[in-house]
């Protein structure tokens, strides 16, 4: 399996051929930098173009297309990685050998329509597919506040500061309120010159056939270089973190705590973060399950996790209120012991094993290896060979150090009243 | 060692018996890295009360999964989330009302994890003190789900389906029941139900079959234990109608969330086997509701919901077509479903295509490792026997027999759950 890029001006075109897979996937990925006043804009839009086109009036007459093509799936998704927002487009079709020749061409034909020829008329999106989707964005923002664990994060990040890692993903409702069919009609077709454009196709098939394939469906006609630093960097550290505690009648506590990364080598934000995450909380088998859940019976659930492009550590955990000081003060003194070198060769290699063992297994999915190819691209990293070498350098001198470049900052407890059941 | 393949497909399948009744499947994957092996027991939460031999024994609810988490717990103290994650080997388990399921998946070190998957499920170990840190633990989860909405719904709605069958109780048993298991309970269920001839072996992936079977067959803890006659479940009458046909619960929600079940007695369709009855249900709902449906068209164009999913279930001789949406018209919304219920009619070019759909998702699905394991294992649960040739069944389904399970289809029994905002818990409903 090797990836090829080609470049055809407009975009960068990713082939990664392989056959261990029975479908052919497409990813259309465009990305700029995020404005807070965008998000909203772009849900709404990538929303509208997936559910009808031209050609395809209603969300009925689309569906029912798809299904002709043996139910290929179509979908657009929108993620804030770091400064960026990155929309993508996804296509899988099952391999034209299980079905017919032409089906990869007229998948792609179908592609073409979704992106280049919307479902517009007089100059606006039309009407009745824009009521739904605005109306189902609606509800979409209105509810994303229920899941506990979700909104515990969200208003955890919005402390931390106001970088964009405190945006809201599904996006604001007072610039819901400002979208027409007009402007958002406006708004795509800025968005279709705005954007730098990366196109992964991976599966078998005939290279020569794909790329003349995808000039003809897939050209947007514009050329665009991103600028702008895509990941988040912070200066100021706090000596003590800020405690923020709210109510609700939720009956489980949710913590969430977020630390900053500040100052790490490139070796650092590559890998020993990683070793330090899998050992933290991030493993099966990290010291805080160990110490929280399994010796004290503190918590059902507490794990970590690293955004490398935001540069923030942030640990979950669902709690009875009345464990909350128990649980602080352990997640303290296990981050000190770290600190303090308390770490066995045992914790590190088996981190190692643990994170080499998810790097292979992400080559047995046809989703993860292209996702694992984007975040190699975005956030800079190594490719998987390189990897699976630079990770066995990690020592335990590194985890302490980098250990020194992880600071608490923001602590957050959405409170519940434990009276269930 | 029997040797089979998907038809169709492209995938060998090989399956073998072990003398004391352990049923095992193995599907080797050409070119992939990972392997996924399950390990699972016809035991789950409604089997609350069973008898051995003479002896009729109850248990407390949630007894199941209550078992499921201290299987994880070792004389010698070694734990094997611990020993799994030492070769970079994920596990976990799982219980349902009718299974309870032990799994791992990874790359490294096969044979040495699998024998381990063996010696720890064949080796209960309870105690006192085990028995009872665990409870801390165990009603945190419970509070957990009881903060998920649909969870919570879910929950109401098999109470509100049925009067008898023990499946109307929440998996996890309540936070007060489970205050009540001992090491005795946990004993007496692993007694009754772990025994290799209730249990199923699927193992999927980057494996040598050949190896494999060598390997479970010199398994000295398995292999030692002898077999028996499978344990006598209570049988329990239930009615064809609902228990209760509304209930409305207060959750932290902004917008009214519906549930809606239909309850229909698998009875009057002795004439279709399990998995056809599934199948034409299947191809009713995905006619009715599904992506291309009047139905759908209607409900979002009106703006009845703002998203809704549908499922089917089975419970002992019960199905339940369920339907799961989020709405601030709720009223009108259910009305939609009832007048939609009232008509079933499948035309013939619809009931082709849904079939290639279908055909074309059983070839997606032949690529992933997890998902050929799972379904051989819910085979295995649901079936009691695994479909090589589901492309085959899919092909075989005709309006002949789709009209004539429809004239016996009978969706009268219906229910409705609604969870509404806390904030309207005063006002009259």
């Amino acid at each position: 399996m090797k990836e090829k890029v080609v470049d055809l001006k407009y975009a960068k075109l990713h082939l990664i051929k392989t056959n261990k897979f029975r479908s052919i996937n497409f990813k259309v990925l465009l990305k700029e930098e995020i404005k807070k006043e965008d998000i909203t804009k772009r849900n709404l839009l990538t929303d509208f173009l997936v559910l009808s086109t031209k050609k395809y009036k209603t969300r009925k007459e689309l569906a029912l297309k798809i299904q002709d093509l043996y139910s290929l799936y179509l979908s657009s998704f929108n993620t804030r990685i770091g400064n960026y927002l990155v929309t993508r487009f996804n296509l899988s079709i099952l391999n034209p050998k299980y079905t017919e020749n032409s089906m990869l061409e007229e998948s792609l034909e179908l592609l073409h329509e979704v992106l280049f020829e919307p479902n517009v008329k007089n100059k606006e999106f039309d009407k009745e597919i824009f009521k739904v989707v605005k109306n189902d964005l609606e509800k979409e923002i209105i509810s994303s506040c229920e899941n506990p664990r979700v909104y515990a994060n969200l208003a955890m990040l919005s402390h931390l500061g106001n970088g964009a890692y405190s945006y809201k993903g599904y996006g604001y409702l007072e610039d819901l309120e400002k979208i027409t069919e007009k402007n958002l009609y406006e708004y795509y077709k800025e968005f279709l010159y705005k954007s730098c454009v990366d196109i992964y196709v991976i599966g078998e098939f005939d290279e020569k056939e794909m790329i003349s394939l995808i000039k003809e469906k897939i050209d947007f006609k514009t050329i665009k270089k991103s600028k702008g630093e895509l990941i988040i960097y912070h200066d100021k550290i706090k000596m003590r973190p800020s405690i923020f505690i709210e109510d609700s009648n939720f009956n489980q506590s949710k913590l969430s705590i977020g630390c900053k990364l500040k100052d790490l080598t490139e070796f650092e934000r590559k890998y020993v973060i990683n070793m330090y995450n899998m050992i933290l909380g991030g493993g099966f088998n990290s010291k805080f399950m160990q110490e929280i859940r399994e010796k004290n019976s503190l918590a059902y659930y507490i794990n970590s996790n690293v955004n490398k492009a935001d540069n923030l550590l942030i640990i979950s955990s669902g709690i009875s209120k009345e464990n909350f000081d128990k649980v602080i003060s352990r997640v303290k003194m296990i981050m000190k012991s770290i600190r303090d070198g308390k770490i066995t060769d045992e914790e590190l290699e088996q981190a190692k094993t643990e994170y080499l063992s998810i790097l292979e297994e992400t080559c047995d999915n046809i989703d993860s290896i292209v996702e694992n190819e984007i975040a190699r691209d975005l956030l800079n990293l190594d490719n998987l060979e390189v990897r699976q070498e630079e990770i066995k350098k990690v020592t335990i001198e590194d985890i302490i150090n980098v250990s020194k470049k992880v600071h608490l900052d923001t602590i957050y407890l959405l409170k519940g009243d434990n009276n269930g059941a | 060692m029997e040797h089979k393949s998907f038809l169709n497909l492209d995938q060998d399948l090989y399956t073998f018996t072990l003398e004391n009744g352990l049923q095992v499947y193995l599907v080797p994957f050409k070119n992939q890295k990972n392997y996924y092996a399950i390990l699972g027991c016809k035991y789950g939460s409604r089997d609350i009360e069973f008898k051995v031999k003479t002896e009729s024994i109850k248990t407390p609810l949630g007894t199941a999964h209550f078992l499921e988490h201290k299987m994880f717990e070792m004389e010698d103290g070694i734990d094997p989330f611990k020993f799994f994650s030492k070769s970079g080997v994920n596990t976990n388990a799982s219980t349902t009302f009718d299974n309870t399921r032990y799994y791992i998946w990874g790359i490294n070190d096969l044979e040495k994890n699998l024998n381990y998957l063996l010696d720890f499920v064949y080796t209960p170990y309870f105690t006192d003190s085990n028995v009872s840190k665990e409870k801390g633990i165990i009603k945190e989860e419970i509070l957990m789900y009881e903060d998920d909405p649909e969870w919570a719904m879910d929950d109401e709605m098999r109470k509100n389906l049925f009067y008898n069958l023990p499946s109307r109780e929440k998996i996890a048993g309540t936070v007060d029941s489970i205050m009540d298991i001992t090491k005795d309970d946990l004993y007496h269920a692993y007694n009754a139900f772990y025994h290799p001839n209730n249990m199923v072996l699927v193992i999927g992936g980057n494996i040598n079959p050949q190896k494999i079977e060598k390997l479970i067959r010199n398994h000295k803890k398995l292999n030692s234990i002898k077999k028996i006659d499978l344990v006598k479940r209570k049988v329990y009458k239930e009615p064809t109608d609902v228990y209760s046909e509304f209930k409305a619960i207060y959750k932290n929600i902004k917008i009214p969330k519906v549930r809606f079940s239909v309850k229909i007695n698998k009875e009057k369709f002795k004439d279709f086997s399990d998995i056809e009855q599934n199948m034409y249900l299947g191809i009713i709902m995905s006619s009715l509701f599904g992506s291309t449906s009047n139905f759908k068209e209607y409900v979002t164009q009106e703006e009845l919901t703002s998203g809704f999913y549908i499922e089917k279930n089975t419970f002992d001789s019960f199905m339940t077509l369920d339907i799961t949406g989020e709405s601030d018209k709720a009223d009108l919304f259910i009305e939609e479903i009832k007048k939609t219920l009232e008509n079933v009619k499948v035309k013939h070019d619809e009931l082709e295509r849904i079939k290639k759909v279908w055909i074309a998702s059983e070839i997606r699905m032949i690529d992933s490792v997890e998902m050929t394991v799972d379904n051989i294992y819910s085979d295995f649960i649901m079936y009691n026997k695994v479909y090589l040739n589901r492309v085959e069944c899919i092909k075989n389904l005709n309006s002949k027999r789709l009209n004539k399970f429809i004239k016996e289809l009978d969706l009268s029994n219906q229910s409705l759950v609604m969870a509404l905002p806390e904030e309207n818990r005063d006002r009259d409903f």
